[in-house]
């Protein structure tokens, strides 16, 4: 089972905005197992949600993927592309950052699909949830019958007042067939979603939030996707709404053995659903390992600071221990080069001004912090003093008034 | 209490000092800080000029519905459940932020204006007089306007006490005619166009004033108009009330909450202003202590909101709310905007501050981790109504309404071993409050409904059934995909395949089958009466109320069932 799917090395998105650039992923190390469900927790400003978008290729300007490799697996593609672009292949692994758009294109539902935070605003409030599954259908449909052409794969999918009036005198002309409108009931249908035959007819004003959010699901499975990224999915959700969603998730996983990439930032959805975790800050993974490492071996203060912070609904505690100060600013001028969670890290040391590296950490043989704790113990004679970064932080906040009064 | 029905209009009143799940009343003297009874807020729907000229009734959504609690002082009472439930209405409510329909609050023994259990003026429906004399008088009113200055002249020929008597009461006929006729529902707005009517008949009618009084009559009346504009900018016709100055709330999102055009130092200045406390100097001492009390830096005071981090704004939000040195404290959601790092910063100042400035908490959240962290007491709500009531401690270790169980139990927990823990769903999604249930308000979903006694289904089957009735009831079984999707086959059985999910014992299935014939027909109202009359549940006639227990919980589970005589809410109108 521990075939690898993904491998992302050395990956850096960077916006470019009016501020400054904004170094929202820097230099990230991740590689996710066929058939795993793969966590990544952080805060917002962490750059989950950025890392799921170049897997994706879903970046927009301002922003770009200024750096690395992101590797899948997929020995087809391999074969394909080996020709063209033979420095994107190596072995089994395609880099899909060196591959032309139209094979990355072509990859998007088949190979990867995504399902969002808002289930709300990632519907056409004016069409019929069923129609627009049935659509997705549709769209994989044509890709595997003509996987050559991305261009007729939507094509005639146009909402015009004249494309309506001719599809309606029409029926050959509408894109969504019958056949589709079938495999979108099964769609719903495993998800859990009462009564799909009728449910397809209805519109997304007419379903609440979780059973919209199952239909996204049911939507993202349409093209039978080898790894589904599925960002913050419950987020917006209520706990009795969530623990639904979860359930259906990691149902479909078992049952279709398909790779889930879990994006959130709550622990207790990871304990529940994940076998591997990352966790960022600032753009990195801090520290990766399995679930046991993260929550019993944590060597990395940040992981250790955050499960530190939520309040237990087991047990009443005293105090939570929360991580002083707040998230970094990510805009490059501000960040120097050094661990960039030293300035609120209760364990600051001298060598933590130089950027730490990956180090493999007790635990299992994924297990792997970005901090020195990882490689000798904290030894209080070496420890940076309180305010060390204060004169720091003065100076930043200085460079950030400027940069507003320009 | 009597098990009877439970609307509003005729829901006994609980008498003053009944108990409410805490102990502490018990202890003679220890009065409650605020005490809530029968607290409920409708919200209209179709309740505009155009709607009544339809003949629309207006539709309510019964945000909070009758709930009575105590919170005595120093302690933290949370308020939990799922969006929707209308925990954040409650907290406005109870504040006097929102205009309560029905019950009343005490605060520190006195009752609140507004919402001492009088019925409010806009919700009555106003006399036929009423509506005829201000429509009348509006037109009038609009008739002077037009008519400018050629009506003030031919009103001068008149004696001065009918021209001032009339105008009076033509502008409270304007004034009034807005609310009566449903046309807006502040009544505020009526005064201001009243007002703004005044006005221009006093600037009309100067050249008058001029002939009759000459330029020093100009003088008198221009040098009064001034004089009420200068009381009304400082605020003298406003006093601000004692349980304004004693009460605070701190919202939800401290991204909007925050004026973005005021610094932090006039942000939290502005209750000082607004109750005139202190001289300048001890104002700014105030506000400087508050900013670094709450952990920012006193040199931030000239800065704007947006150069604060979300949770720097709720510190500063929070400074707000302490501004006045307040009592008690209403917390709507104040984490939830938060990371969980910042969030625990946040708990652990407001756990602070509720020491040092000996701070009574309303706190209201959807997080139950939150909740058991920070609360003494809490109350848990479902659509509108507060189904448990309790000590945390007790609650949350032995929860007693079904609904409190599954809440906890669908939390997930951070902590290894989590991916085996067994978790009961619902799968039925939350009921719409404009039309809740009947009886019980969680019973369509809850997992332990009581059967009537002869049936001898499982749940799950029993929870079959009386989905599928709902599902009829509410006629959301399309019979057209049914017949479209049957094709050669009986559409009974096509709406029985698709509708039950369940196997049932054959005298049960050939039952069903029954009602499903029914409803192939198109008879909802038959299939459903059909059902009901096997199937319906105690839950589902009779409305379970919280006991006066230590720690009661509104379900028929607990406490003896009603008796079958008594009248019960009719299920459909």
């Amino acid at each position: 089972m521990s075939e690898e799917i993904l491998r992302i090395s050395d990956l850096s998105a960077r916006f470019f905005t009016n501020e400054g650039q904004v170094n929202a992923v820097s230099n990230l190390d991740l590689t996710v197992e066929r058939g795993e469900v793969f966590g990544i927790v952080g805060e917002s400003g962490s750059g989950k949600s950025v890392t799921a978008l170049s897997i994706m290729d879903l970046i927009d300007s301002p922003g770009e993927i200024t750096d690395g490799r992101i590797e899948y697996r997929n020995a087809d593609l391999a074969e394909a592309v080996a020709d063209t672009h033979p420095e994107a292949v190596d072995g089994e692994f395609v880099d899909l950052l060196s591959i032309p758009e139209d094979a990355r294109k072509s990859l998007r539902g088949s190979s990867f699909s995504m399902i969002f935070q808002d289930p709300m605003s990632s519907f056409n409030p004016s069409l019929t949830v069923g129609e627009q599954i049935a659509e997705a259908v549709e769209v994989q449909r044509r890709a595997t019958a003509n996987p050559r052409s991305t261009k007729a794969r939507t094509k005639s999918v146009e909402y015009s007042l004249s494309s309506l009036v001719l599809s309606t005198v029409l029926p050959s002309r509408r894109f969504v067939t019958e056949a589709g409108r079938k495999r979108a009931v099964e769609l719903l249908d495993m998800v859990g979603i009462p009564d799909p035959a009728q449910r397809t007819d209805e519109y997304p004003h007419e379903y609440s939030g979780g059973m919209l959010q199952r239909a996204m699901i049911a939507q993202a499975l349409a093209g039978e996707p080898d790894v589904l990224i599925a960002d913050e999915p419950t987020t917006a959700l209520d706990v009795t709404i969530q623990a639904q969603v979860l359930d259906i998730l990691r149902d479909l996983q078992e049952e279709t053995g398909m790779t889930i990439v879990l994006i959130t930032h709550n622990l207790g959805v990871i304990a529940r659903m994940c076998d591997r975790v990352g966790v960022m800050y600032a753009g990195e993974v801090v520290e990766r390992g399995t679930l046991g490492d993260i929550f019993q071996r944590q060597v990395h203060p940040y992981t250790a600071g955050l499960l530190g912070s939520i309040p237990d609904i087991e047990s009443v505690g005293g105090r939570l221990e929360p991580i002083e100060g707040n998230v970094p600013s990510l805009l490059d001028h501000e960040m120097g080069d050094r661990c960039y969670f030293a300035d609120r890290c209760p364990k600051a040391m001298e060598e933590c001004l130089d950027k730490p590296p990956d180090i493999s950490a007790e635990g299992s043989e994924d297990h792997v912090a970005k901090c020195v704790l990882a490689d000798h113990p904290y030894d209080p004679a070496r420890a940076l003093p309180d305010d060390h970064f204060e004169e720091l932080t003065v100076g930043q906040g200085t460079a950030g008034e400027v940069a507003d009064d320009d | 209490m009597t098990e009877t029905a439970d609307g509003v209009e005729d829901r006994e009143p609980i008498p003053e000092g009944m108990p409410t799940g805490s102990d502490r009343t018990a202890d003679a003297g220890d009065d409650p800080l605020v005490s809530v009874r029968e607290l409920t807020k409708y919200f209209y729907e179709h309740d505009s000029l155009y709607d009544r000229l339809l003949d629309r009734g207006p539709v309510s959504i019964q945000a909070v519905d009758g709930i009575s609690f105590d919170i005595y002082e120093g302690e933290t009472l949370g308020l939990v459940g799922e969006s929707g439930c209308g925990k954040s209405t409650a907290g406005e409510t109870l504040l006097n932020l929102q205009e309560a329909t029905d019950g009343s609050v005490a605060f520190d023994g006195e009752s609140i204006d507004g919402i001492d259990g009088s019925v409010p003026s806009s919700t009555a429906d106003p006399p036929v007089g009423v509506k005829l004399s201000s429509v009348l008088l509006a037109v009038l009113g609009v008739v002077a306007v037009a008519g400018g200055g050629s009506v003030v002249t031919a009103a001068a020929e008149y004696p001065t006490w009918i021209v001032v008597l009339g105008g009076a009461w033509l502008l409270h006929g304007l004034a009034s005619v807005g609310t009566a006729y449903g046309l807006w529902t502040v009544e505020a707005w009526g005064w201001r166009l009243a007002t703004g009517v005044a006005v221009l008949a006093v600037a009309l009618s100067l050249p008058t004033l001029s002939v009759a009084g000459g330029p020093a009559g100009v003088g008198v009346v221009a040098g009064l108009g001034l004089f009420v504009y200068l009381l009304v900018r400082r605020r003298v016709f406003i006093t601000p009330s004692e349980f304004r100055r004693r009460t605070a709330i701190v919202f939800q999102d401290p991204f909007s909450s925050l004026d973005p055009r005021m610094t932090i130092g006039d942000v939290v200045r502005q209750p000082l202003d607004v109750h005139d406390v202190g001289t300048k100097e001890e104002r700014r001492e105030r506000v400087r202590y508050l900013i670094e009390r709450v952990g920012l830096s006193a040199d931030q005071l000239d800065r704007y909101p947006s150069e604060f981090s979300g949770g720097q704004r709720q510190r500063i939000a929070i400074a707000r709310a302490l501004a006045l040195d307040p009592d008690f404290v209403v917390l709507d959601e104040p984490t939830s905007a938060l990371d969980v790092s910042v969030q625990a910063q946040v708990l652990n100042l407001l756990d602070e501050l509720q020491d040092e400035f000996g701070l009574t908490y309303l706190l209201i959240s959807h997080d139950l981790s939150v909740i058991r962290h920070i609360c003494d007491r809490v109350a848990v709500m479902y659509l509108g109504e507060i189904v448990e009531l309790g000590d945390a401690e007790d609650l949350f270790e032995s929860p007693r309404h079904p609904y409190t169980e599954v809440l906890l139990d669908n939390v997930p927990r951070a902590a290894m071993g989590e991916r085996e823990r067994d978790i009961e769903t619902l799968n039925v999604d939350v009921p719409s409050p404009r039309d809740p249930p009947s009886g019980c308000r969680f019973r369509t979903r809850c997992p332990e409904v009581i059967p009537p006694e002869d049936v001898g289904l499982e749940q799950d089957q029993y929870r079959a059934v009386t989905d599928l009735r709902q599902r009829i009831e509410d006629r959301e079984v399309s019979l057209r995909t049914a017949r479209q999707q049957a094709e050669d086959r009986i559409v009974a059985q096509e709406l029985a395949d698709r509708l039950l999910e369940v196997d049932l014992p054959p005298n049960h299935r050939s039952y069903v089958d029954e009602a499903l014939e029914v409803l192939a027909e198109g008879e909802y109202q038959d299939a459903a009466d059909h059902l009901r009359e096997r199937y319906e549940s105690v839950c589902e006639r009779y409305h379970p109320h919280l006991g006066d227990e230590d720690h009661p919980a509104a379900c028929h589970l607990h406490g003896p069932l009603p008796e079958e005589a008594e009248e019960a809410r009719p299920v459909v109108e």
